[in-house]
């Protein structure tokens, strides 16, 4: 009964997936007359259209680009916020932290429209640096989150040895509680770095055009008006590979840090 | 009016060598002419996208307009505060070639649309005329003949119908596309004039035999000769039916072939027939026109040469170009002589006709286009009656007649403020425990450690979540400066704002759903794969790939929901015959829809973190446990459900948030046009903001939003507490 359950689970998961790839492969009026068929014929053009159209490939790099240095700004900047709140008391600090925890549940579309005025009067409206920039602020709160945990984690007594060899809290923090902290950070930069990967709310209005989600969604809107999804399909598993990659590689560390932090928090 | 014109020649002299921009709107209406114009007039930045509407709406507020656009925008509105510019000047001026006033060369009538105060805003070319398509050599084939009245039509689909063959391909995904039948019938179930008087509003103009008869035709038409599934088909898949033989005929404007261009069977023979008239009717025939109009934005830096543009698009030459290459009509006079022989029944409709109507020729009052669209999905899926339906119409045109009226529930200063010292004390709650003494980190350490994290976050989180406060109490539209209006938004949206109370009762709906089935989900998976084997740890880490796809999931469902895709196709494989062309998308299924994507993409993170509280349990307990004889029941709740219940409060707690603030899905499923009973805050939201301009309302919406997560945030504080 239970394994019964588990394979259909896992079969619901996997069928969507296959199915996409499959049709990616087919001539596209093959796949709107039998769309459950086997291949008949393989082909690559799908493929071929998607990534000529469009400027497909651009977003792409942009996309790429934009997770990667997010990811980073948002994974080192909330490190040292959370090393902070972890371990001294800051002026400000319970208001600090009040301030973070709305973070969490301040809705996006609250900001969206000031902030779209607000870059627009600094001129980032519609640049990248822009949106890296309230992609990080709006990531540092769940990034502290999950680090504090991590750091107040740490042994005290380490803290301390370091504070009577009259090392710097900021020496402090980069030798030897960040190299200590590696595995929230990589579970942190993961789930930033996912997030950011799909997010489309932010990206459309304040960037406008650029990053892959946009790509798909006009890619979606394309295909219906000429009638023909296969590129829409080759565009899917193309923006989907990269997440899919890093997991099938590094899944095994996802899945114990991230059940690390829920354990720690 | 000529001074006008050195003005701006004055002020744009510094933008001289800078191209101009043309955003066009791109659906397979063929971007190359307007490129190739743009080739031939020289220094000419022509760009189409199918999303080019949306992306205009930004652009606007961002205040850096293009010269030229045919994008869908309200532009009514836009040409009320000045945005638009008037063409009069060069419409009394020469055409391109030279040969004659440009006014003239616009067939009449084409250019009232939009002309206000004496003054012309836009100019059209593509002229749309609705007809039906048919193929002529299945109709040879068969022995049928195009219908001359509306009664030989449903008597045609009936013989077509008992061939197996469906009668009408339909477009339901876009109720739009049922508009022209139902002004079609009730243009000449009741003449022009009382036709025109439906645009004015005038009382009476709905509530009639005359319209409650067209409704009825058209509810007929709709309930036994549109093909199955049609409901959840976009324009797209439903012209690929009529294409391909599944369907015989298809209402359509004039752009069908334009667009379908390639998909075109050979030896379908397309041909097409007036939309027939009901019998005995005496109004002399007209044809039902559309056009696509073209804008000169005034404040783009070379309004002059975005005029210059259309003067060359609008040129005969030009204009017989994209007829020959479109085969789409125009509105410029003479031009039409080059559509191709296929399109020869679009030649006659627009010879033959001795008048014009449609929406092409007067504008829908903005009010009433939202009721429209609701009510097409009730009158083509028979939710109401027709005669339900004109009354809906007749109290619709009299609401706004009358204009706003006061809100039912008045909202006063001091309970706002009230509301206010309830949110800050909520989000006093929200940050309970009290930091332990830490040594204090001294200035130097905290300007490299804290305050660049702190500034960032402050600077573009925290203030822009505080500007909304202030915007939401304001009137402003995001092109001219903001207003004071106090607490008129939320007295609008919580008072007097039917469809806010529908998008929270959505939001209401997600929120009750989604957290509790995917709960369950992943506590009863979490208890199969307890024991930690490779191969569980394996299945687990697989339930948790589709968590990582986020739009990509979304898309594929999109794909798999399809009426004839796979899912359908699966289930009738596995015998639920009934489910064949079963709409998914539809706005009566999409909610229940939702439901198996949310599980799939939101279930493995769950009970990841589940399964990881589980694994705290000691085994001993549970060994402990069984031995004294309890039962696997009460193991889970004695033993397990302790160390799992922080967990799961907390991810359902997220769930939570995710359901208030959910977006995207909507958005994508009902391809970024949500009617008014799917949508959530958060498209409201969007819609009210960009597409409405009000951006006062749009923050007034975000700050309930806001509210409502402060309170749930408090509630959930409680419970975890006790």
């Amino acid at each position: 009964m239970s394994r019964l359950l588990l394979g259909l689970a896992a079969l619901s998961v996997v069928c969507p997936l296959i199915w996409i790839l499959l049709a990616s492969l087919r001539p596209s009026p093959e796949v709107f007359l039998n769309p459950l068929g086997w291949p008949d014929h393989w082909t690559l053009s799908n493929y071929k259209t998607a990534l000529a159209l469009g400027g497909f490939t651009s977003y792409f790099a942009n996309s790429l680009w934009i997770t990667l240095a997010s990811t980073l700004l948002t994974t080192f900047l909330g490190a040292s916020l959370a090393f902070c709140l972890a371990r001294f008391r800051l002026p400000g600090h319970s208001l600090t932290q009040g301030l973070l925890a709305t973070g969490l549940v301040l809705p996006l579309q609250l900001v969206v429209l000031p902030l779209f005025f607000w870059l627009k009067g600094l001129g980032l409206l519609g640049t990248e640096s822009g949106l890296i920039l309230v992609y990080t602020a709006s990531g540092i709160p769940y990034a502290v989150l999950l680090l504090r945990g991590f750091f107040s984690s740490l042994p005290q007594e380490l803290f301390e040895a370091a504070q009577l060899d009259g090392c710097t809290p900021r020496r402090a923090f980069r030798e030897i509680f960040l190299p200590l902290a590696r595995p929230g950070l990589s579970t942190v930069a993961l789930f930033t770095a996912v997030s950011i990967y799909n997010e489309y709310f932010l990206a459309f209005i304040l960037l406008g055009q650029g990053t892959l989600p946009l790509g798909l969604a006009n890619l979606t809107i394309v295909s219906q008006y000429h009638g023909d999804f296969g590129q829409l399909y080759a565009g899917l598993v193309l923006a989907m590979l990269p997440s899919v990659l890093l997991y099938a590689t590094l899944h095994r560390h996802i899945l114990t840090g991230l059940a690390q932090g829920a354990v720690k928090g | 009016m000529r001074c006008w014109v050195w003005l701006w020649l004055l002020l744009a002299w510094p933008a001289w060598g800078q191209p101009i921009e043309v955003a066009l709107f791109e659906g397979g209406e063929g971007l190359d002419f307007f490129q190739r114009c743009a080739r031939r007039m020289g220094n000419v930045h022509c760009q189409g996208d199918p999303r080019i509407s949306e992306k205009l709406r930004i652009r606007l507020l961002e205040g850096k307009p293009p010269e030229v656009t045919n994008a869908s925008l309200p532009f009514d509105q836009l040409i009320e505060k000045g945005k638009i510019l008037p063409l009069d000047a060069w419409l009394d001026g020469p055409n391109w070639e030279g040969t004659g006033r440009w006014r003239d060369d616009f067939l009449p009538g084409s250019l009232d649309r939009f002309s206000q105060a004496g003054h012309v805003y836009g100019v059209p070319l593509q002229y749309t005329v609705q007809a039906c398509y048919y193929s002529r050599s299945q109709f040879r084939a068969h022995g049928w003949q195009p219908p001359q009245t509306w009664e030989e039509w449903t008597r045609l689909c009936d013989r077509i119908q008992r061939t197996g063959q469906a009668a009408l391909a339909f477009q339901g995904r876009y109720t739009y596309y049922a508009s022209p039948l139902i002004q079609h019938c009730y243009y000449y179930l009741a003449g022009p004039q009382a036709y025109a008087d439906q645009f004015r509003l005038k009382p009476g103009s709905f509530d009639n035999p005359a319209m409650i008869r067209a409704l009825e035709m058209v509810q007929q038409l709709a309930l036994q000769h549109f093909q199955e599934g049609s409901m959840g088909m976009s324009h797209t898949e439903a012209q690929l039916e009529f294409l391909q033989g599944h369907a015989a005929m298809l209402v359509c404007g004039s752009w069908f072939k334009s667009e379908m261009r390639d998909k075109i069977p050979a030896g379908f023979e397309l041909a097409e027939f007036p939309l027939p008239p009901p019998s005995g009717c005496r109004v002399p025939p007209a044809a039902q026109v559309g056009a696509g109009y073209f804008f000169v934005f005034s404040e783009s830096a070379r309004p002059d040469r975005g005029v210059d543009y259309l003067r060359l698009i609008t040129s005969r030459a030009r204009a017989e170009e994209l007829v020959r290459s479109q085969d789409l009509p125009v509105a410029i006079r003479g031009a039409n002589r080059q559509l191709s022989s296929d399109l020869n029944g679009l030649k006659q409709i627009l010879e033959e006709a001795q008048a014009s109507f449609g929406e092409g020729m007067s504008s829908t009052h903005p009010g009433m286009a939202q009721v429209w669209s609701d009510l097409r999905f009730d009158l083509l899926t028979a939710r109401a009656t027709p005669a339900v339906l004109a009354r809906r119409l007749e109290d619709a045109a009299s609401r706004l007649r009358a204009g706003p009226g006061p809100a039912k529930y008045p909202l006063r200063p001091w309970l706002f403020v009230l509301g206010l010292a309830g949110l800050w004390l909520l989000g006093k709650g929200a940050t309970s425990n009290q930091a332990p003494q830490r040594p204090r980190l001294p200035w130097s350490d905290a300007v490299w450690l804290a305050a660049p994290p702190l500034f960032l976050y402050l600077c573009f989180f925290c203030l822009p979540g505080l500007g909304a406060l202030l915007a939401a109490l304001s009137s402003w539209d995001g092109l001219t400066r903001p207003a004071w209006a106090g607490l008129s938004n939320f007295q609008q949206l919580l008072g007097n704002s039917p469809r806010f109370w529908q998008a929270l009762g959505n939001n209401l709906f997600l929120m009750a759903c989604i957290p509790s089935l995917v709960t369950l989900w992943s506590v009863l998976f979490a208890v199969l794969l307890q024991p930690e084997r490779p191969a569980h740890r394996f299945l687990r880490g697989l339930y948790f790939l589709p968590n990582l796809l986020g739009i990509g999931g979304i898309l594929i469902w999109q794909q798999l929901y399809h009426p004839q895709g796979p899912l359908n196709r699966l289930l009738v494989a596995l015998g639920a015959q009934n489910m064949a062309n079963f709409t998914w998308l539809s706005q009566d299924h999409l909610y229940p829809s939702l439901l198996p994507l949310a599980l799939w993409s939101a279930g493995g993170f769950q009970l990841v973190l589940c399964s990881a509280a589980l694994s705290q349990v000691s085994e001993d307990l549970v060994d402990a446990a069984r031995l004294e004889g309890a039962t696997p029941w009460q193991q889970f709740w004695a033993v397990s459900w302790p160390s799992l219940r922080p967990t799961v409060l907390a991810g359902y707690f997220l769930l939570l948030i995710g359901a208030i603030k959910s977006f995207e899905t909507i958005w994508l499923f009902t391809n970024q046009e949500p009617t008014t009973q799917v949508h959530v805050l958060g498209t409201l939201l969007v819609q009210t903001a960009f597409a409405e301009l009000n951006l006062g309302e749009a923050t007034a919406l975000a700050v309930i939003l806001l509210g409502l997560v402060l309170v749930l945030q408090r509630l959930l504080n409680r419970l975890e507490l006790e």
